[in-house]
């Protein structure tokens, strides 16, 4: 049985081969991340009935505590969580294509320790800066940090990978010891604010951070679905790649240039969430062999419904107690990790 | 005839709609707040989410406004609570209406729920704040920048509670001039230590034990006084003999079922036989304090401090022997 469709358009300028099982697990992801989103919308601590969200969002007449907890809190942050997951999941894939390296998430590069960096310093260093600079700054010290390993690994012609994975070990090491250090003789009460944005959080999510993280998704995904086909020859090695007539300085930079942008929007609104970008691409090419334009497209919805489940638990399991997503994506990713390795070493075994 | 009802039964509408709105302009005033944003908050609000225990919903509580909800601490061994309140105050979740509105950060849902009619809180919301403010009126407070006398001052001046803190205020004047009439305070040394995770901090003012010693009059460790007001310090345990004071004060934390044995074990982590090294200690000096007493934002521990001071000092042979 034939297992792939093909997909011809534009008198067949675009010619697709989709594989049939990776497109059915997209379909499910869809409808998972939808029964997720009706779920998220009507979970909480605050009773509604799914028919009186159901009101709300029709716009009928419901009571006004219910429309503020839907239309101000639950629904920017579940559309916040999906978009960041989304956002997290192909920044870490695009690193892990480019520096060929299955470890690598957008921590790598520096992206969430600038941001710390910068966010914690204005908190307990110069405590007068209004916080709602705080995902400008986060946005700024991200893509600072980023730029200044890519710029030390960069030496003349070429950026080697693991040139690139060992500054960005180095600097983001030095980076977090500064932030350690003015969590350990900061103010107290500052320090506290800090570890709660570090915590990683979509409690503040509102519209206007959800129309922040459409725009930049309706840009950057699809100059990274643009580039997938030459991300497909650079996993084969640079010299095939080259071979094949793939621009390998320009892709790696404009991979490089989308990860980073992706992580440090996604990390400038929520602060840092982790292991997103390191399980979502390896579980998309657990749950199905694919091209990497689907490949991407099943790790975006896999991070997407990863952060929107981390979300409904962390403030629904326990409220009113509010547990972080970056808490919780920690506590869900780490087993869902191990499972995919140890699943991986028993197929070598079989 | 008829006319003339009608214009006066208008009149009288028109009247009584005045003075409504009138009577709701007076029960609003504009407060600004510590961003410096000019909010309308009711005059006397009845229903009032306090978004830190120790910093607001304690003093709220010791001026005799109970909060509708209060966000507040949770622990392994116990139900949510306030942190030092009931010891201090009475008031708990466990045996009030203060309901938990979440440790943090908050739940915003059960806010909500809560129907506030004011929100304050510290700085740590200031990034929600547009959230918050959509709920009810909200204030925020800087705990970082104001003396713990200033947020009193504060909450006071939001609550119309200013007669409450006058008497306040008089009952902890009196308790310092009573340390200062029975004990030569300027002749004594005193510092407050604490020793976590094998590391030893100081403070320059530890929090009300701290300001019971700095406004009775007692001098600190020269290195102590260098610390900046309102800092802290960690130091190496190569500086413990510099810390040696007449007087130490050591907490322990009775939120987390601790013990004095605890706080001793802790300094025991930062340098075995530490006793052998400080003259207080070795010479019986060493004063052991709950830490909610000796650093809760609250007259009464600032009254328990002020007690424990004079009874500890007061009357002691080696207190009279220095002094004399």
């Amino acid at each position: 049985m034939n297992s792939y469709f093909t997909v011809r358009l534009l008198n067949q300028k675009i010619a697709l081969r989709l594989p049939k099982l990776a497109l059915f697990i997209f379909l499910l992801l869809l409808l998972a991340i939808g029964a997720a989103l009706i779920f998220s919308l009507n979970a909480g601590s605050y009773d509604l009935s799914l028919h009186a969200v159901i009101n709300i969002l029709r716009g009928e007449q419901s009571d006004e505590a219910g429309e503020k907890i839907v239309w101000l809190f639950r629904f920017p942050r579940s559309l916040a969580a999906i978009l960041v997951g989304m956002m997290m999941a192909l920044s870490g894939a695009a690193l892990q294509n480019i520096t060929r390296n299955s470890l690598a998430d957008p921590s790598l590069v520096g992206i969430s320790q600038g941001a710390a960096l910068a966010v914690v310093t204005s908190i307990i260093i110069f405590p007068e800066i209004s916080q709602t600079w705080r995902p400008w700054l986060a946005l700024g010290g991200s893509l600072s940090v980023a730029v200044l390993i890519q710029s030390l690994s960069y030496d003349g012609k070429v950026s080697k990978p693991i040139k690139f994975i060992l500054l960005g070990i180095g600097v983001s090491a030095f980076i977090s010891s500064i932030t350690t250090a003015m969590l350990t003789y900061g103010n107290i009460y500052q320090a506290s604010t800090a570890l709660g944005w570090l915590a990683g959080s979509i409690n503040g999510a509102n519209w206007f951070d959800v129309k922040i993280l459409s725009i930049s998704c309706l840009i950057l995904i699809p100059f990274l679905l643009i580039i997938s086909r030459s991300m497909a020859a650079i996993r084969l090695g640079e010299h095939i790649a080259t071979s094949l007539g793939t621009p390998i300085l320009f892709t790696r930079y404009a991979l490089i240039s989308i990860a980073v942008a992706l992580a440090a929007i996604a990390t400038s609104v929520v602060g840092p969430l982790g292991f997103v970008g390191l399980i979502a691409p390896h579980a998309a090419r657990r749950l199905a062999h694919s091209g990497v334009a689907v490949h991407l497209l099943l790790t975006a919805l896999i991070g997407g419904l990863l952060v929107l489940i981390a979300d409904i638990a962390g403030r629904a399991l326990f409220a009113p107690i509010q547990i972080p997503a970056g808490i919780v994506t920690e506590i869900i990713g780490v087993p869902i990790f191990v499972y995919l390795l140890l699943k991986q070493r028993a197929k070598i075994h079989d | 005839m008829k006319k003339s009802l009608t214009k006066i039964a208008f009149a009288i509408c028109f009247t009584m709609a005045g003075l409504s709105s009138l009577a709701q302009a007076a029960d609003t005033r504009i407060f600004t707040d510590d961003l410096g944003r000019e909010v309308k908050i009711p005059s006397h609000a009845n229903r009032i989410a306090s978004l830190h225990d120790g910093m607001l919903t304690l003093p709220l509580i010791e001026l005799g406004v109970i909060p509708a909800g209060s966000a507040g601490r949770i622990s392994k061994t116990s139900p949510p609570f306030i942190r030092g309140s009931k010891g201090l105050t009475g008031y708990d979740f466990d045996n009030s209406d203060i309901q938990f509105l979440g440790k943090y950060p908050v739940d915003l849902e059960k806010i909500v729920a809560l129907k506030p009619d004011l929100i304050i809180s510290t700085t740590t919301y200031e990034d929600i704040l547009d959230k918050l403010t959509a709920i009810a009126p909200t204030i925020i407070i800087d705990n970082v920048k104001n003396s713990r006398e200033q947020m009193f001052a504060t909450l006071a001046d939001i609550t119309n509670t200013q007669k409450t803190l006058d008497v306040l205020n008089i009952r902890y004047a009196q308790q310092i001039k009573d340390i200062n009439a029975v004990i030569d305070t300027k002749n004594i040394s005193v510092n407050v230590m604490q020793a976590s995770g094998g590391k030893l901090y100081v403070w320059h003012s530890y929090f009300s034990l701290g300001k019971v010693l700095r406004d009775a009059g007692f001098t600190f460790p020269k290195l102590v006084d260098e610390i900046a007001v309102g800092e802290r310090r960690e130091l190496s345990a190569e500086k413990l003999q510099d810390l040696d004071a007449d007087y130490i004060f050591v907490t322990y934390r009775t939120d987390r079922a601790q013990a004095p044995q605890d706080a001793v074990a802790e300094f025991e982590k930062v340098i075995p036989n530490f006793c052998d090294y400080l003259k207080a200690c070795r010479e019986n000096r060493m004063l052991m304090m709950p830490r909610e007493a000796a650093s809760s934002t609250s007259f009464t521990a600032l009254g328990l401090s002020a007690f424990t001071v004079l009874t500890h000092i007061s009357g002691n042979p080696y207190a009279a022997k220095i002094t004399q």
